[in-house]
């Protein structure tokens, strides 16, 4: 909550004069110089975002209303029919199988990740320098570039060269490599991906749980509580608005998923783990639709607004609810 | 024995010792409160006896059973936090039922404790309400609310009315006082407000970097105070201190001026340096007597405040009667026969 909250009250300093002076109907001179200033400060920024963020996306949507092929640069301004791209991905299979995927995947990691994230923030949750040293490494898969990530598990997965399979041979079991079958592709995909990602929502909790006040805690210990109790009743509870708020984070980035599909599974065996995202990069790439992959695009870009927007209000709304 | 025995208990944080060997006495049903300056190893005595702290060395007796390495939810006892430590996402009723939910306590029973202490509190109207919708006097009183309902051996509060206004303060003084001349309970409080402990206690605890200074009922503290520290500390104003010398039975202070002495242990005390303490309320506007400067004067209301000088020693006095002093006024002192408290110059212990 704090950290909102003082961000509200930084705010009023200068909002509430200005308040008291919009009252009055008129600024004064040195109010108006402030502001002039302020928007004088914020300016280059604006223009780069402008030019780095808004001006592709808005080049995205154009074009999304095109039947754009790389074959045929003609085709990146034909506006003859500019919803095709849109009457298509009602009835793309292909796609509609590639949002289902990404739901499963989604859900399935964002829940693991926070079950992980929790449980081992919970019990990181103590400091000695044994501890601190062991949050640090549990941040690494974090912290490694994405692909390097990928080519890990690509190399756990493949039978020849992984120390799994060492193992496996060595206790007799003959296991088939996840990856290339059908039923267990997906499931691999979210091993790694939540390998890679849970240290996200541990870290975030373990912030959250460092600002929990240590007398409530307490007055739980003397009113009987146990570990379980505890955590139970009072922990979970002060960390339910964190929860929420991690877990949206990582749901929006989970749409994002590229690196592991790309170097694990291509989006097979067949299209099982073929996500929203790698569809749109075969779309563009591989068989060179622009114009259609930016309609697609637009959907998911869709899709992670509104997601972001819930979570703007699930944060701001958390800002009263504690305390 | 029922109630709480603290014997030679000791806490070190590492090498450092922050409690040095304290022992107590409460007996049951008695309200004691530990009273000190910050630093002086009260809370942590507190927390000792809640069991939020280990204990270094020595025992912890209540109830007749040594809780040493008893765990905090079998010691029974009840604490009152100073930040209040309500559960924010439970309601009022939620709060105070709380402790006797960990025990699997029936809801129906756990209803009538709830009504019984919320009837005591006058929170009956707010048990719904959560924590945040309350104002920090309702907040205070439903902290005091989850202790009752558990109806413990002994009652913990750690400076529970230091995030009150100050008339609310005075307001909640009296209700905890009231609370436990109706129940009853073994009541250890710590506070830094001599005046909190002075108006709720029967028995007051006064330490100091670790160690206990002087245990008593509230007016022997007053009254005879055993050294330098506690009379100081104790009564508002506090006590002045002149420094002075004793020969054969005369208290003279430095600049020449004699003090009354109606002491008598005089014989006992030899002649040595000594600090003489009066209390400014001991204090009337004279004739004749100790000559005094006015610096400064403070009326209010009931009574008024004089800063004075005697010789080179500042002075406070508070008369009753109003008073026609200005600042730069030269007046004459009495002190109250008898009133005076002497202390050894070297080591601050009460002489006589």
């Amino acid at each position: 909550m704090s950290a909102v909250e003082v961000g509200n009250r930084g705010r009023s300093g200068p909002g509430s004069a200005r308040g008291v002076y919009a009252k009055a109907g008129v600024l004064p001179v040195f109010e108006k110089q402030r502001q002039r200033f302020f928007w004088l400060l914020l300016a280059p920024v604006l223009a780069i975002l402008g030019v780095v963020t808004l001006l592709p996306t808005l080049y995205l949507l154009i074009t999304s209303f095109t039947p754009l092929n790389l074959a045929n640069p003609a085709t990146a301004w034909d506006f003859s029919d500019p919803l095709v791209n849109y009457r298509t991905l009602l009835t793309d299979d292909r796609l509609h199988n590639s949002l289902w995927v990404q739901a499963k995947l989604s859900l399935v990691t964002v829940v693991l990740q926070l079950l992980f994230g929790l449980g081992i923030a919970l019990l990181l949750n103590v400091r000695t320098p044994l501890m601190n040293a062991l949050r640090t490494s549990f941040l690494v898969p974090m912290v490694l570039p994405p692909i390097v990530v990928a080519i890990i598990w690509k190399v756990l997965y493949s039978p020849d060269i992984s120390p799994a399979w060492w193992l496996f041979q060595v206790l007799g079991w003959n296991i088939q490599t996840p990856i290339t079958n059908a039923a267990w592709a997906l499931s691999a995909i979210v091993v790694a991906d939540t390998w890679e990602w849970f240290p996200f929502t541990m870290l975030i909790i373990l912030a959250a749980l460092a600002m929990m006040p240590e007398e409530q805690r307490e007055a739980a210990v003397v009113d009987g509580a146990s570990t379980w109790q505890l955590t139970w009743y009072i922990t979970l509870p002060y960390l339910k608005q964190t929860l929420m708020v991690a877990g949206l984070f990582r749901l929006i980035d989970s749409i994002k998923t590229f690196p592991l599909i790309y170097i694990l599974t291509d989006g097979g065996p067949g299209s099982v783990t073929e996500v929203s995202n790698y569809y749109i990069f075969v779309q563009s790439f591989s068989f060179s639709y622009i114009g259609y992959s930016s309609a697609v695009t637009m959907v998911l870009l869709a899709m992670i607004v509104v997601l972001s927007w819930v979570i703007v209000r699930a944060v701001s709304g958390g800002s009263n609810g504690d305390q | 024995m029922n109630g709480v025995r603290i014997e030679g208990v000791k806490k070190a944080y590492g090498a450092v010792n922050v409690i040095h060997g304290v022992s107590i006495d409460i007996e049951d049903g008695e309200f004691v409160t530990l009273v000190g300056p910050s630093g002086c190893g009260k809370s942590t005595l507190l927390r000792m006896i809640a069991g939020l702290e280990t204990i270094s060395d020595g025992t912890i007796n209540i109830a007749g059973r040594v809780v040493n390495d008893v765990p905090p939810k079998d010691r029974d006892i009840a604490m009152v936090f100073q930040n209040y430590a309500l559960y924010p996402h439970m309601t009022v009723a939620e709060n105070m039922g709380f402790s006797l939910k960990l025990q699997k306590t029936d809801k129906a029973k756990i209803k009538s404790a709830v009504d019984g202490a919320a009837e005591i509190l006058d929170l009956t109207k707010l048990l719904d309400r959560y924590p945040k919708q309350l104002s920090g006097g309702q907040r205070q009183r439903v902290a005091m609310g989850r202790a009752i309902v558990r109806d413990p051996e002994v009652f913990l509060f750690d400076e529970p009315l230091s995030n009150l206004d100050a008339k609310l303060r005075v307001q909640m003084r009296s209700e905890i006082k009231g609370l436990h001349q109706r129940l009853k309970t073994t009541t250890v409080y710590v506070t830094h407000d001599q005046i909190e402990a002075m108006t709720m206690a029967d028995k007051i605890v006064v330490m100091r970097d670790g160690k206990v200074e002087q245990v008593g009922k509230p007016l022997d503290l007053y009254d005879r105070p055993a050294n330098l520290f506690v009379a100081g500390f104790i009564g508002s104003p506090s006590m002045n201190f002149i420094p002075a010398e004793w020969t054969n039975g005369k208290v003279v202070t430095q600049g020449g001026i004699e003090l009354p002495s109606a002491s008598s242990a005089g014989g006992a005390i030899g002649n040595r340096k000594i600090v003489y303490g009066i209390r400014p309320e001991h204090m009337t506007i004279a004739a004749s007597g100790i000559p005094a400067t006015v610096s400064i004067v403070e009326p209010t209301g009931a009574e008024t405040v004089l800063l004075l000088k005697v010789g080179e020693t500042s002075v406070t006095a508070v008369v009753k009667d109003r008073t026609t002093a200005k600042p730069g006024d030269r007046i004459f002192l009495q002190f109250q026969p008898g009133a005076e408290h002497m202390f050894d110059a070297a080591g601050g212990a009460r002489l006589s």
